[in-house]
């Protein structure tokens, strides 16, 4: 049986030289990747050069993190699939993958959970302490902030009756809250906690913390991007994990390690996208 | 100050020098200033750009990479001020504009500038980085019409100092020259007034700067050449005086014999008009005869005193002068000055005495020799009368007969001696060379069985010299004196004669000294006289005639003949006799 014929052929020919010649034009054009913005801009930017630096020289392209103003925003151009790689968090990464095509690659080693920091010298001891507070989070769509919820209600703490979730930003922001003295509590990721400097925390005091999620977050290829590219990058990913650099930032991250993403453990984020559809349908 | 164009003034060119200079140094000080503000300014301006870079990177980076767009633009609307900073591009990193402010979106963007033009807008580009990752790069206009009015300021304040400097250095420069040249003017005046020749003008002191120390050298250098100017008007007076009241002519001639001036005295001795004499060869004063001696003396480089010289007046007669000359010099020109004494009259005097004496001398021989035959015929006939009557006579007539004897023989004694001082000079023959020692030698022959019997020492130390005159009288000088040492020896020690020669002015003195009994001062003229004894007849033998021929001797070879003598200690006779040609 003939598949092609002569100009079946010669059609397909030309569409597989044009894919090739696209793949390889895609392969080397500039690269932009989002990252979800849980911290400061800079603060994320400087964290994450490490790995940028080594997939620009492994993969010999120009390669961009940028990121949003908000998670909202983020979110948004994430579903509107204006990366064509992105670096988000669990339940980000769910919806996108659900929603928009992304394709879950990678994730750390570490889970990932809340932890609620108090003064030092603070009075508060436990979460039902904190009624009457104000607590600071960060964005209301980060998944810590619906973790940490979670948890006060489960302590008998209700939002927004019994004490005020004050969303900022980011979670070096929500520190910075609790530091200044704009709320009596902050609520941040464990991970991010860790990474802080030892007289940082010093200063600080966990009280609780919320419950574990596998992956602090999840390196995602964008729906159009190839098969290859994606495969390509996340090599990469994997290799930078291997080197002294990224053996650093893995260390500083407390990521422990780069490992494929599987499809169980992305199941384990589905009981948060129905508030987190909620949350993006409402005016933040 | 008369005669000093208003230009060639001192203080106008220390004025002028000085703010030359200055201007000039100003001029340089401020292109420099300039210069160096521009560079600052330009220095500041890339530093000030290189912070605003900063700042504009801290705040759009951040929503650069979160790509959010209100805040980049409300960042650039924020960022832009008109006086400042006129528009601002930011472009991203795939080459679109995502915010503008200030600049047209169609408009295209200009090529950033690599370095300000001060007074125009400067286009500068500032690459948008964060973390080493470049999300931008951001197109801006600077204004530096800041720049420019501070520049403008900086020029216009500096232009205003150095014209402050400049008119205060004039100010301050023109009293200095004003206090300066004023003084100096001063000098100047002084000086002009002393050139006109009133030579008592001074100048005050004042200040003990240099000027001041000027002002005192000048006083002290006109106070000197005051001096010199009055002893030199004093002299030239006295020279004028004398050259021109002078008895003597005097005439003045150059080194080519010319004469350039005559007195008074020359015009009336030499009958000559002055007009006549100047220019002239002074050979116009002598025959042909005289002119090789008369040359030889005005042309001589040496001073000549005294030479006798027989020159001829303008009207042909014949003048015995006597003439000195000496050299000297007149307006840097060597000359020679002549005094002609006329001597004429003297002349005539000395040969007419020169006659009498000879009269006289032949007078007193011819008396001499003529007196002594009646004294002759005297003294025979009182010793006849002794021989034949002596025994018919008594005491007293024998006694007078032998006071007419004796009176007799002396007066024979005093008319030799009279005839031997009248031959003294009588040998007529001219005066020629020879050696003192011959007639040194003459003498000593001549008397020696006198000395011999006095056990004198004659000593005579070197040799003696040639002289002019006549041996015969000078052997008789020389025996004479000799004599005399021997007659006035001292009994307590043996006699010593020494005799020795030196040569003087033109001549020689020749010394006879012993170590006789000596003479007193008060007589030493008295000695030399004819007939002048100093001892009675009973002491010492003679009739004091010796002394008296030995100075007509010296006087006939136109010689001079004293003593210097101690009472006890000796004698010395000196005389002199004339040098061969004049030279000793």
């Amino acid at each position: 049986m003939r598949i092609f014929d002569k100009p079946g052929l010669a059609a397909f020919c030309l569409v597989a030289c044009l894919l090739t010649a696209f793949q390889a034009r895609a392969q080397t054009a500039p690269l932009d990747v989002g990252i979800f913005p849980h911290l400061s801009v800079r603060t994320l930017m400087e964290r994450f050069q490490p790995l940028r630096d080594h997939m620009e020289r492994r993969l010999q392209r120009q390669v961009t993190f940028v990121t949003a103003p908000d998670f909202q925003s983020f979110v948004e151009r994430t579903q509107a699939k204006q990366y064509s790689f992105v670096i988000t968090a669990p339940h980000f990464a769910r919806l996108a993958q659900l929603k928009a095509g992304y394709r879950p690659l990678l994730q750390p080693k570490s889970p990932m959970r809340g932890v609620f920091l108090v003064s030092a010298a603070s009075p508060i001891f436990k979460l039902s302490d904190l009624k009457g507070r104000k607590v600071a989070t960060p964005d209301r769509l980060a998944v810590v902030t619906a973790m940490g919820e979670d948890a006060l209600q489960m302590e008998g703490v209700k939002i927004p009756q019994d004490a005020t979730l004050l969303a900022l930003p980011s979670h070096n922001a929500a520190v910075l809250a609790l530091r200044h003295g704009q709320a009596e509590a902050a609520l941040i990721s464990e991970l991010q906690f860790l990474q802080m400097k030892a007289e940082e925390r010093a200063e600080l005091r966990p009280i609780a913390t919320t419950k574990t999620l596998p992956m602090p977050l999840i390196f995602m290829a964008g729906p159009n991007m190839p098969g290859s590219e994606a495969d390509a990058i996340g090599n990469a990913i994997l290799d930078f994990a291997k080197t002294d650099e990224g053996k650093r930032f893995l260390d500083m991250t407390r990521y422990q390690d780069i490992e494929p993403t599987s499809e169980a453990e992305m199941k384990q984020l589905d009981p948060y996208l129905p508030a987190l559809e909620r949350a993006l349908g409402e005016k933040p | 100050m008369s005669g000093v164009c208003k230009w060639c003034r001192l203080g106008v060119k220390i004025l002028s020098a000085s703010l030359a200079i200055e201007v000039l140094m100003l001029l340089l000080l401020l292109a420099s200033t300039s210069a160096v503000s521009n560079s600052r300014l330009e220095a500041l301006f890339h530093l000030r750009l290189d912070e605003v870079g900063k700042l504009f990177n801290a705040s759009l980076s951040g929503p650069l990479a979160s790509q959010d767009l209100a805040t980049l633009q409300d960042v650039l609307d924020a960022l832009r001020n008109e006086e400042a900073i006129s528009y601002l591009v930011l472009v991203n990193n795939r080459g679109q504009r995502v915010a503008a402010s200030g600049w047209a979106e169609s408009k295209e963007l200009p090529q950033p500038m690599a370095k300000p033009v001060i007074g125009k807008r400067f286009d500068a580009s500032l690459p948008i980085t964060l973390a080493a990752s470049h999300y931008g790069t951001l197109h801006y206009g600077v204004e530096t019409a800041l720049l420019a009015e501070a520049q403008q300021t900086l020029l216009a304040r500096g232009a205003l100092i150095a014209g402050l400097e400049v008119l205060l250095s004039a100010i301050a420069l023109s009293l200095i020259s004003l206090l300066l040249t004023r003084r100096l003017v001063r000098l100047s005046e002084a000086a002009e007034t002393i050139a006109k020749g009133d030579l008592s003008i001074r100048v005050p002191v004042g200040d003990k700067d240099e000027v001041g120390k000027l002002a005192v050298s000048f006083n002290a250098m006109a106070d000197a050449l005051y001096a010199r100017m009055r002893a030199l008007a004093l002299s030239e007076e006295k020279f004028s005086k004398a050259f021109s009241g002078s008895p003597d002519a005097m005439i003045i001639t150059d080194s080519e014999s010319h004469i350039l001036d005559v007195n008074a005295a020359f015009e009336r001795i030499f009958a000559m008009p002055r007009r006549e004499a100047l220019g002239a060869q002074v050979s116009v004063l002598c025959a042909a005869d005289c002119a090789q001696a008369l040359d030889k003396i005005i042309g001589s480089p040496d001073s000549i005193s005294g030479s006798e010289i027989v020159l001829t007046r303008g009207d042909g007669k014949m003048l015995s002068c006597l003439i000195s000359s000496d050299n000297i010099e007149l307006a840097g020109s060597a000359c020679r000055i002549s005094i002609l004494r006329d001597i004429s009259a003297r002349k005539e005097i000395e040969a007419a005495l020169e006659r009498s004496n000879h009269d006289l001398e032949q007078f007193a021989y011819v008396s001499s020799h003529d007196l002594r035959e009646p004294l002759r015929m005297i003294s025979s006939y009182v010793s006849l009368l002794e021989r034949r009557y002596a025994d018919k006579l008594d005491d007293d007539a024998r006694e007078f007969i032998a006071y007419a004897k004796d009176g007799a023989e002396r007066m024979n004694r005093l008319i030799l001696d009279l005839l031997d001082y009248s031959r003294a000079t009588r040998d007529d023959k001219p005066f020629a060379a020879f050696n003192l020692s011959s007639a040194l030698q003459g003498a000593l022959d001549n008397m020696q069985l006198l000395i011999g019997e006095s056990q004198a020492t004659i000593t005579n130390d070197g040799a003696l010299p040639q002289v002019a005159g006549n041996i015969t009288q000078i052997t008789r000088l020389f025996q004479n004196l000799i004599g005399n040492a021997i007659k006035y020896r001292s009994p307590d020690r043996p006699l010593v004669i020494s005799i020795k020669a030196a040569p003087s002015d033109h001549q020689w003195t020749i010394s006879v000294a012993d170590n006789g009994i000596g003479i007193d001062q008060q007589y030493f003229e008295r000695i030399f006289m004819i007939f002048q004894r100093l001892h009675g007849r009973g002491v010492y033998e003679g009739t004091g005639i010796g002394l008296a021929v030995c100075k007509r001797i010296v006087e006939h070879h136109k010689g001079r003949i004293w003593v210097k003598s101690e009472p006890g200690v000796g004698s010395t006779f000196l005389f002199t006799l004339p040098a061969i040609d004049g030279t000793p």
